[in-house]
């Protein structure tokens, strides 16, 4: 690394200023996606801006920001970082990793405070074989040496600790890698089902609307269920589905909110559900000079036989909401004497004709009476229920929940783990055994400062045990 | 039941601050003692809602943990907060920090006081293990931040206040290295956790939805949240930024953790739209 050290350009790569900037112009950019709405360019919301706002927001694009080319190129300016960092300071990590420092290192002693230094009668082999007791089992690696002045200890922990930074930035980049495969090799889709009915593509979601792929298989939804809390709030939703290929069910199984199903690598997420009117209505009829009113049962394209030989209706068209005066029906009745009639019936008659009296009645085809001896009324229509279903496919999730586990587990690394470095030093001058014990972290002096003080403390009982 | 526990809890944390505030006047030991006691209580009152609420759902058929509306997450919120101060304090021995930390909490459950507190069942979306362990991270995280935006205020009114004109501030309130090395620690837990948020977030969203990530407004104001907190972990450990400059960041960042939890439900929309009622 000795040649790049002195690259300007690559110095200013692996800064941390340059992390920083980074960092803060992304979360500083990053608001103007919540402010301004994410719809596309074609939103109302540009054209209310005027033409210079307006246009600044289109060369930008500002209503797609969090694509858009320049937003991407600061995240990719963020892995370059992160990448060089991890390159720069990398190989001196190893090294510390690896390198076992000297016990004697006489200077580490030249400061060590009086707390932590033990006088004592004992003998120096005994505290050396007490201090070697203590150290070896409190630490991972240990080397000793002793000279004709002293005897020294080295001993460290917690060096796996080094790496928890390069797995946060590791994880990070996991993180991006995850998404781009997820946008290059999937889809994100939505179908609609109707229910006891299949579908075999799916609609394509976003930018790509108005496109379709093929399953290569069938999604079939056998039944769909929606239950209500008291207060009419959906409690929960639930579609039986079935995939199946060449018409050979291959898997089954019940889709709810938050539990999805997947087939072929495709996952298939309950989101939403409705009706949509059937093929049936069910209407009254009465007949002038008849006391009893007549319940029918009406299909889509089948003449039904009026009561008492007197013709025939046929139903034409089912709206769920026909002018926005709710259900309604187109009904072709033919009279035994020829005449015949289109006509809408309204299932909320009474309502509208007092709320539009005049006008209503101008207008034969609202007339339920208008084919004597008959007046016709709607009592309902027949709905069926479709499920709302989100389709993805998107091969990059794996990488992202890697991704997930790998920052968790580097943060705690590398914020409550630390490489732990001791040294000990035993010597003797005129019977007096002097035991100093001296160390650092690579962070959380205080925590360190503590285990010394910890150290120390055991030391000194131990011996005393021993002198006793 | 638990509604009218948490008025009252409300009052318990006012009081609170004004026993603090007292000692900070007139430096009289009995006052810390009377305000750690009125805290306690309130937070084990305030316990005993929560839980009483959990019960309540219970009973009332729908069953869910008291963790899922603007009222329950703000009351949630103020726990938090109460309940790591106390920490602080059990650990340091050092009641100033009282009178930056309960007023938060206050005023915490006085806003609560304008969302409907009613129990309401749960929608669809949000009938999932991953909501538990999305809010009480989420939370914790807030709550760590909050002490952290204490502990700078303190650190930035100590540092301009001289020595002859607050003594009392200059003998109650910690070292500045103590206030400062604490608000550390406080914004290395809170950063742990709102990561962890955000992430049970974007499982639950996936598992949900199908969808990790989509820039919805509250997403990507926690990201904000996460971008300033982690810019700011990298001045201090890698360019060494310490003090009035480190306590101006946690300061700021403490302003998009509000933003992200009541800013964008009050003036943005998106996914998050329940949580706004």
């Amino acid at each position: 690394m000795n040649k790049t050290q002195t690259n300007p350009i690559w110095n200013f790569l692996c800064s941390v200023k340059l992390t920083i900037f980074i960092l803060v112009l992304l979360a500083a950019t990053s608001i103007i996606g919540t402010i301004i709405p994410q719809e596309g360019a074609d939103s109302l919301f540009i054209k209310e801006l005027g033409p210079v706002v307006g246009k600044i927001v289109i060369s930008l694009e500002l209503y797609n920001m969090y694509q858009s080319f320049w937003f991407r190129l600061i995240i990719f300016i963020l892995s370059i970082n992160l990448i060089a960092c991890t390159l720069n300071k990398f190989p001196g990590t190893l090294k510390i990793y690896g390198r076992l420092p000297s016990p004697d290192r006489e200077k580490i002693f030249s400061h060590v405070s009086p707390d932590r230094i033990i006088k004592s009668s004992i003998m120096k082999n005994d505290a050396f074989s007490i201090v070697k007791g203590l150290i070896v089992k409190q630490f991972s690696r240990t080397v000793e040496k002793q000279t004709e002045k002293a005897a020294y200890f080295y001993g460290d922990k917690g060096r796996y600790s080094l790496f928890g930074v390069y797995i946060v930035h590791l994880s990070v980049l996991l993180i991006l890698a995850g998404s781009i495969t997820g946008s290059l090799f999937g889809f994100k889709g939505y179908i609609n089902i109707l229910e006891g009915e299949s579908i075999d593509y799916v609609s394509l979601a976003g930018q790509n609307r108005h496109n379709q792929i093929d399953l290569g298989f069938t999604v079939s939804c056998d039944k769909f269920t929606v239950d209500f809390y008291n207060n009419g709030q959906p409690k929960e939703y639930k579609s039986d589905i079935r995939f199946s290929i060449d018409g050979n069910t291959v898997k089954q199984g019940h889709l709810l909110v938050n539990h999805p199903l997947t087939f072929m690598g495709i996952t298939f997420y309950q989101s939403s559900y409705g009706s949509v009117p059937g093929d049936e209505a069910f209407i009254t009829v009465h007949q002038k000079g008849y006391e009893e009113l007549i319940k029918l049962k009406i299909e889509k394209g089948k003449p039904s036989p009026l009561p008492n030989n007197g013709g025939e209706i046929t139903l034409k068209e089912i709206r769920d909401n026909f002018m926005r005066m709710g259900p309604a029906i187109k009904v072709h009745i033919k009279s035994l004497a020829g005449e015949d009639a289109d006509i809408w019936l309204f299932k909320n008659y009474e309502d509208i004709r007092q709320r539009f009296s005049m006008e209503f009645e101008q207008f034969p085809m609202f007339d339920p009476s208008i084919i004597e001896p008959y007046t016709f009324s709607l009592d309902g229509v027949e709905s069926a229920y479709y499920t709302g279903l989100q389709v993805n496919k998107d091969p990059g999730v794996p990488l992202i929940y890697a991704g997930f586990f790998a920052i968790v587990l580097g943060l705690i690394m590398t914020f409550f783990t630390s490489h732990r470095r001791v040294w000990i030093r035993i010597d003797e001058e005129s019977n007096i055994t002097t035991i100093s014990i001296a160390g650092y972290a690579n962070k959380n002096p205080v925590g360190m400062g503590r285990e010394l003080d910890r150290i120390t403390r055991q030391l000194t009982i131990k011996l005393e045990e021993k002198n006793n | 039941m638990s509604g009218t526990i948490l008025n009252y809890i409300t009052f318990f944390y006012f009081f609170s601050f004004l026993f603090y505030l007292l000692l900070m006047i007139v430096e009289k030991k009995t006052f810390g003692k009377i305000a750690t006691i009125i805290t306690a209580t309130g937070f084990a009152g305030h316990t005993t809602a929560i839980i009483l609420r959990w019960i309540e759902s219970y009973q009332m058929g729908i069953g869910r943990a008291p963790l899922s509306n603007m009222y329950e997450s703000l009351v949630f919120f103020s726990w938090t907060v109460i309940l790591l101060y106390l920490i602080i304090e059990w650990r340091i021995g050092n009641k100033s920090i009282g009178v930056f930390a309960t007023p938060i909490a206050f005023l915490i459950m006085a806003y609560s006081s304008f969302s409907n507190s009613e129990i309401q069942p749960l929608l669809p979306a949000l009938k999932s293990n991953w909501l538990i362990s999305h809010v009480i991270t989420c939370f914790f995280g807030y709550a760590a931040f909050a002490l952290s935006f204490a502990l700078s205020i303190m650190y930035l009114l100590k540092g301009r206040i001289t020595k002859t004109s607050g003594d009392i501030i200059q003998r109650l309130i910690p070292d500045l290295e103590v206030l400062e090395e604490l608000s550390y620690q406080m914004v290395v837990i809170g950063f742990i956790m709102l990561t962890l948020g955000i992430i049970t977030g974007a499982v639950w969203a996936n598992s949900a939805w199908g969808t990790y990530w989509s820039w919805d407004p509250k997403e990507t104001w926690s990201l904000i949240t996460w971008f300033v907190y982690a810019a700011m972990l990298h001045s201090r450990l890698i360019s060494g930024w310490r003090g009035k400059r480190l306590a101006v960041f946690s300061i700021i960042g403490f302003c998009c953790v509000i933003f992200t939890y009541l800013g964008v439900n009050l003036l943005l929309s998106g996914l998050h739209s329940y949580g706004s009622s």
